[in-house]
């Protein structure tokens, strides 16, 4: 399969300040790519550099098998993009802003328009300076999608909406996508990734760590995991466990591992409360490449 | 043409005020104090005579000059000058840093356009503005020499001394679109279009005091002088390539800097 997205050794520095460095990026088409790394790690700088926003320092960047730079109008044509802030112009209303932004494509989007309003519950008719954060971001996600793009570039697209919206968006994300839309996905949330995508590149610091199957993430899924013993726990151990505090009658760990034997072995314990959540993406990198011997 | 009819929408209502503002003020100047000075030489000649040259100098009021129709005007272009040169650098302004103050650079730079296409719509827009109040000036201007002139100078002559003002407004819409596209934020698009209309004037004022002729070249209000044009039937060619070179020369490094610059995230 043609990769959609394909870049080699792409660097962007910011005169003396680190953008990206050497990132090889592979997305094929018709995918829905993760694009995952904490705040800082060169997502947004790696989508807009692929954009044409800014320019790469060095390396090699082409969408569709075009240049990003040379043949950024052609490229762009066929892309549909919603950053992760979403200001638009004063004194706008949102129907307003639809069909400007529709203008750039040569070709009716009316009814998509109203389309999308339906599916996001969006008021044509309102100003955007008056909308809620949410209703800005579906805007934008309208924006971004009404031209039917090839491919669709979002950057941390969730942040503001409530989780019925999420909903909504996961599935429309997924429509585009059967229709044949590839899709790249960034965000810092790992959960949110999992969620839609199939595989996942991971950045830090610039630098793309590792490319994997959703699948093979999974597998290796970190739980942080606190628990509350009704008696005081003393020489706490569990296969599995990392990064384990113990303090009185509360354990908290990280866990990787079969989730049925993490629930066999707390079953051990008379227990007041257990809580299991999703660690910060920090600490599954820790973790992670503690584990494979190497240095993030 | 979208970007360009956008942006010419939205910068309409904000043009059409200032040619109001512009129309009334010359009407006002020329049809209810030109009449005034001059039915009454003789008692403001004694009244300037006790100015000091500096203070005369400044306000650009020239003793000899002020009882033709294109002396007076000349007088008055200083004003109107500075009306224009805020109209265009706002809307210069408005137009250029637009996106800036919307943060919403990302909206436009991502659509399917190159940054100099987005740039010449732009530019269009605004010179389509400025061209549109200037078929609204002159005429005014012809009408009212026309009515107040004294037939010293050919229909010719007045319409050239008006597009003085055009001129003068084309240089201070290439200061602007710079000033838009160089700063990094445009915090009031008013209070700078004012800003920089005042510049000029500080300017205008500074040569009229120290008639340093080196100081012209960089006097936007004194590029196009249209006593000169009422005169003598045109400009001083050395200003007016002096006034062409710095429109080209800020328009160019401001369409460099528009099509080469990184966009920053928010």
């Amino acid at each position: 399969m043609a990769n959609v997205i394909e870049t080699e050794k792409l660097t962007k520095f910011y005169g003396k300040a680190r953008g990206i460095i050497d990132v090889d990026l592979q997305v094929a088409e018709g995918e829905i790519f993760g694009f995952i790394g904490p705040n800082g790690a060169g997502k947004s700088t790696t989508i807009r550099t692929l954009l044409g926003l800014i320019r790469k320092t060095s390396g090699q960047a082409h969408i569709f098998g075009l240049d990003c730079e040379k043949d950024k109008v052609k490229i762009l044509a066929d892309v549909g993009y919603l950053p992760g802030e979403i200001y638009y112009y004063d004194h706008m209303r949102a129907g307003d802003l639809l069909r400007y932004s529709a203008s750039f494509y040569g070709k009716d989007c009316t009814a998509r328009i109203h389309e999308l309003s339906e599916i996001l519950e969006l008021d044509l008719g309102k100003r955007i300076e008056d909308m809620s954060l949410g209703n800005k971001k579906k805007v934008g996600i309208a924006q971004g999608l009404l031209h039917s793009p090839r491919l669709i570039i979002l950057d941390e697209p969730t942040s503001g909406l409530d989780p019925l919206m999420q909903r909504a968006f996961f599935d429309l994300i997924r429509h585009e996508n059967e229709r044949g839309a590839t899709v790249l996905f960034s965000s810092h949330i790992l959960s949110e990734v999992q969620r839609i995508c199939d595989r996942v590149a991971i950045i830090k610091e610039g630098r793309l760590i590792s490319t994997q199957r959703i699948a093979d993430l999974r597998q290796n899924a970190y739980k942080r995991v606190s628990i509350v013993a009704q008696a005081p726990l003393e020489a706490f151990a569990l296969p599995g466990a990392a990064d384990i505090s113990v303090d009185g009658c509360t354990a908290r760990f990280i866990y990787r591992g079969d989730i049925n034997a993490l629930f066999s072995a707390l079953s051990r314990y008379s227990l007041a409360n257990a809580d299991i959540t999703e660690p910060e993406l920090e600490e599954i990198f820790l973790h992670y490449y503690a584990d494979r011997g190497e240095t993030v | 043409m979208n970007v360009y009819l956008f942006e010419l929408r939205r910068s309409l209502k904000s043009a059409a005020v200032w040619t109001a503002v512009l129309l009334a003020a010359v009407i006002v100047l020329i049809a209810a104090f030109y009449p005034v000075y001059y039915n009454s030489r003789a008692d403001l000649e004694a009244i300037l005579a006790g100015f000091p040259p500096e203070f005369s100098a400044a306000f650009g009021l020239a003793v000899n000059d002020i009882f033709s129709f294109g002396g007076f005007y000349a007088f008055c272009f200083l004003y109107l000058s500075l009306m224009g040169a805020v109209m265009a650098a706002s809307l210069g302004l408005q137009i250029f840093a637009r996106e800036k103050q919307g943060r919403c650079t990302d909206f436009l730079l991502t659509k399917p356009r190159s940054r100099f296409v987005l740039f010449f719509a732009k530019l269009l827009a605004a010179l389509t503005l400025l061209v549109a109040s200037n078929a609204f000036f002159l005429p005014v201007l012809a009408a009212l020499y026309a009515a107040y002139g004294h037939g010293e100078a050919s229909m010719g002559r007045v319409v050239l001394a008006a597009s003085a003002l055009f001129f003068t407004e084309l240089v201070m819409l290439a200061a602007a679109v710079a000033a838009a596209i160089f700063a990094r934020r445009i915090r009031s698009v008013s209070g700078t279009a004012t800003a920089i209309g005042f510049a000029g004037f500080i300017l205008t004022a500074l040569h009229s005091i120290l008639k340093e002729d080196a100081l012209r070249y960089i006097t936007p209000y004194k590029y196009f002088d249209p006593a000169m044009a009422f005169s003598a039937g045109h400009f001083e060619p050395r200003y007016a390539a002096a006034a062409a070179l710095a429109t080209v020369l800020l328009l160019a490094a401001a369409l460099t800097r528009y099509c080469s610059a990184d966009t920053r995230a928010l």
